[in-house]
């Protein structure tokens, strides 16, 4: 399946080395300013799933799918191509921005919270679900598929304004996921809760690939 | 002589075109023109036989394996040369080389490198700056390289100057000396299968007119010269298509026998060429 991964890479090289430095270097610094990890992880998880999708909007865009369709792959293997090549981004990137956000003097988040096991389960499930969400909408829509979601999501943001005083603050959802993760640390302990929450995102990614490959199997190009 | 394809009942229903039920077969070893005009269906075909759309009816095998069950054992065997390449443009060719190489078993380097010498192929340059002539080759030498059993091209040869277009035929005609090779090529140039092809499979409006032989196309098609009489209505489930001349009325039939047992005396009935066909199928039986 590797060999999916050294397709994308050569096929889309100048974009993502040229991203692949720009986006780690930018969460990198914005991630020393911050003081919530829970924010820091849903700003990389959310920066480094968009560079990781970026292969596959630019093919939507070239109109270059045809060519992974004339591979020797089946439609399944090819999706499964994608899930693989955006998690070997999205890891790499995120190494590669901890490392910037580390060596920069006078970060707010030092190594305990940049490298602790919640920070890394809490940015695990933000690209999990961004990567679940968008993944399908990218095959099935193709570019459209994000400005869709961004959309959506720009009318929920409306929309959330509009009812704030019944919510009374958004940090509250934003910070669900972490507040999530610290819950299952504290009540399974660490070991089980990061298994629990790794096998959770397996199965959300699982969902996602399923639906990815129904969608793209059903697609004519 | 095995089937390098092997096409039944195939069909394909869009909205505002329905491709009817095509049946061909492509012997192992030889070359077979897909041809008819711009919309008849050809590139739906090719499509279909790389599963790039989905069927609504029929069966796809190649080399005896069907294309949707054996996908992917199907397409390490098929070599794809398309007029309209579906290619990330801006990248260099040695990078798309070196993406799509790992996926054939069978890939071969160094051939590669001779075809590309051989083709002239700046392997530095990015797709989208070359010349559509240059782009085919690129693709023809991908094909070569993973040593395709068959190849499937759609529309090669259009737009290319004449020289390209010769030496582009004359590779074709090279690669079946191999006999487990085969090659579909797909064109409305009918004059590109007068010396390349072995059989012809001619497509219109979504249906198939024939698949036959080169050989039989010849001696079963042909041009009925007359007048006016040619268009009368007990001979005009005779022929196929009529085109009138300042001469009087040509038409094309497929069974020259009951033509001249219908009408005696006064007829000139020529050998249909490729291009004939095309242009009085198009036309069509209503036309006198």
């Amino acid at each position: 399946m590797f060999k999916f991964v050294l397709k994308d890479f050569f096929l889309h090289k100048k974009y993502i080395l040229s991203l692949g430095i720009l986006y780690p270097l930018y969460v990198g610094w914005f991630g020393s300013r911050l003081h919530n990890p829970t924010v820091y992880a849903l700003i990389a998880a959310f920066m480094y799933m968009i560079v990781a999708l970026f292969p596959y909007t630019r093919e939507d865009k070239l109109k270059a799918v045809g060519l992974s369709l004339s591979l020797p792959a089946t439609r399944r293997e090819i999706i499964l191509g994608r899930f693989l090549t955006s998690w070997t981004l999205m890891i790499g990137l995120w190494i590669l921005g901890t490392a910037v956000a580390l060596f920069i003097p006078g970060g707010k988040l030092g190594a305990s919270k940049l490298l602790g096991l919640g920070t890394i389960l809490t940015i695990l499930a933000y690209m999990t679900a961004f990567l679940a969400a968008f993944m399908p909408l990218v095959v099935r829509f193709g570019m459209v598929g994000i400005m869709i979601f961004l959309v959506a999501m720009q009318v929920l943001g409306i929309v959330a304004m509009l009812l704030r005083a019944r919510i009374r603050n958004l940090k509250v959802i934003i910070g669900s996921v972490g507040r999530g993760v610290a819950a299952a640390q504290e009540a399974l302990g660490p070991a089980v809760a990061a298994a629990a929450v790794l096998i959770v995102l397996l199965i959300v990614n699982y969902a996602s690939f399923e639906l990815s490959a129904f969608l793209f199997k059903r697609k004519d190009y | 002589m095995d089937a390098a394809l092997e096409i039944q009942g195939l069909r394909k229903e869009y909205k505002k075109f329905i491709l009817k039920d095509i049946s061909f077969r492509l012997d192992q070893g030889t070359i077979m023109g897909l041809v008819g005009p711009n919309g008849a269906g050809k590139t739906t075909i090719i499509k279909l036989i790389l599963n790039m759309i989905r069927r609504s009816a029929g069966t796809i095998e190649v080399f005896g394996l069907d294309n949707i069950a054996h996908e992917k054992a199907v397409k390490a065997r098929i070599g794809f040369v398309h007029e309209t390449p579906a290619m990330v443009e801006d990248a260099p060719l040695k990078n798309i080389k070196t993406a799509l190489a790992p996926f054939y078993g069978s890939w071969d380097e160094r051939l590669f490198r001779r075809l590309s010498a051989e083709f002239g192929l700046p392997l530095d340059k990015k797709f989208k700056a070359l010349s559509h002539g240059i782009k085919m080759k690129f693709q023809l030498a991908l094909a070569l390289s993973h040593d395709a059993d068959l190849l499937v091209l759609d529309e090669p040869t259009s737009g290319l100057d004449p020289v390209f277009r010769r030496e582009l035929l004359e590779r074709l005609s090279d690669v079946i000396q191999d006999e487990r090779k085969s090659v579909l090529f797909s064109t409305h140039i009918t004059s590109d299968l007068e010396s390349t092809a072995d059989s012809i499979t001619f497509i219109n409006r979504g249906e198939l007119v024939f698949s036959l032989p080169k050989d039989e196309v010849r001696e079963t098609w042909a041009v009925v010269k007359g007048g006016p009489e040619l268009g009368n209505d007990s001979l005009r489930g005779l022929f196929k298509g009529f085109r009138e001349t300042p001469y009087g009325v040509e038409a094309l039939t497929s069974d020259v026998p009951a033509v001249r047992r219908a009408l005696s005396g006064g007829l000139v009935v020529d050998k249909a060429s490729i291009e004939d066909i095309m242009i009085f199928m198009d036309q069509g039986a209503s036309h006198v």
